[in-house]
């Protein structure tokens, strides 16, 4: 978060740290511990899916390295052996004119794998939009389900066009009821929070195309 | 037979020598080999607060922590607070504002209020809320504990020596 260099280029990092638990984690948690641990109400495996991340694994055997995809398996379920350590994790620098942010409905700041966090993340490298969401809904801790769904759109969203990015983000969701929140709300929110994040993200990449050409 | 390792670590103020398994807890190395049963485990995974102590200054789940992390290190905890008959100030705060009720997550609740009266300018009731998050208290008493805070934290103008805003 204080990071100056890490908020040129991974502004949606520092956003979403903001938004990172309490103050007992802040103080011991690690990127690679949040990784592994794999909550559903955790910021680091959404920006690994969102940022093109690889996780860097070593073991007996070796390293080995795994996108967000292959990484993570199912809530509090990863791809790493028992005999092996997240050793790194890395980011392509996203390319210039990209736009980037993050938004996050949840009832409270903490680690709890009952609470239904609802986030959004959008970068828009280039010329397309590339999006990860995923959404966690629980009530049965374990069973709570997440996608990480990086979807590439035909071409550039604009201002007027960008709607129809939240509308297709829901297409796959299929988010479980429970004692928190309704199916229904949480796609509401996957929507409103799409929109939000979309905006904001466009906002920015707009930002720094002006800043470079000045 | 297992490995075990000496550690030391100074637990409010005192050296605590033993050999642990490097599997052991911090929590239970407090409340087992310190003797010091004032950290209470509450959930064991991290999610309640009640464990939490300072390592090293800094807030810490017990719980989550081996006690071999803490080797070399320094630990406070709820003990370094007060004792039953001459109580600190944040216990004292507590007291006054009925913000217990079965005392069960009072411990890491008090630790984790030492901490925030130090780093935190705790300028409305919601930056309290927020900062206390991560302690959970089934009796649901936070309103009474935001209160003691909201006492603690505006008290800190007028004593500078508790703890100073950031």
């Amino acid at each position: 978060m204080r990071s100056a260099e890490l908020g040129r280029s991974f502004p949606v990092i520092a956003e979403a740290m903001a938004h990172v638990a309490h103050l007992s984690i802040r103080n011991r948690g690690t990127i690679g511990g949040s990784l592994v641990h794999a909550d559903p109400s955790a910021e680091w495996p959404l920006l690994v899916a969102l940022l093109d991340g690889t996780v860097v694994m070593e073991g007996p055997d070796g390293r080995r390295e795994a996108g967000a995809d292959e990484f993570f398996i199912a809530p509090l379920f990863t791809d790493l052996g028992e005999d092996e350590l997240v050793v790194a994790v890395s980011f392509p620098v996203p390319q210039a004119g990209s736009g980037q942010a993050f938004d996050e409905v949840a009832r409270r700041r903490a680690i709890s794998p009952s609470f239904p966090p609802v986030r959004w993340c959008v970068s828009r490298p280039g010329s397309f939009a590339r999006c990860a969401w995923r959404w966690a809904v629980s009530g049965t801790g374990l069973r709570a389900r997440t996608r990480w769904r990086p979807r590439l759109v035909g071409s550039a969203p604009t201002r007027t066009r960008s709607p129809a990015l939240p509308i297709s983000a829901r297409e796959d969701l299929e988010p479980e009821s429970d004692v928190h929140a309704s199916a229904e709300y949480r796609l509401h929110l996957v929507s409103v929070l799409a929109r939000r994040v979309l905006g904001r993200a466009l906002g920015h990449a707009l930002e720094r195309a002006r800043g470079a050409g000045a | 037979m297992s490995v075990t390792v000496e550690i030391i670590v100074t637990v409010n103020g005192e050296p605590v020598r033993e050999r642990v398994e490097p599997r052991m807890l911090l929590s239970d190395f407090l409340r087992e080999s310190a003797g010091l049963t004032g950290t209470h485990v509450g959930c064991e995974h991290g999610v309640c607060g009640a464990c939490t102590v300072r390592l090293n200054g800094a807030s810490a789940r017990s719980c989550l922590t081996f006690a071999v992390q803490a080797d070399g290190g320094s630990v406070e905890t709820v003990e370094s607070l007060g004792t039953g008959t001459d109580l600190g100030h944040i216990q004292q705060a507590f007291r006054k504002h009925h913000a217990l009720q079965c005392g069960f997550c009072t411990p890491g609740m008090l630790m984790t209020v030492q901490e925030m009266l130090e780093t935190l300018a705790l300028e409305t009731d919601e930056e309290i809320r927020d900062a206390l998050s991560g302690n959970i208290c089934r009796c649901t008493g936070y309103e009474h504990i935001v209160r003691a805070v909201r006492e603690l934290a505006d008290a800190r103008g007028a004593n500078p020596t508790r703890g100073q805003a950031r």
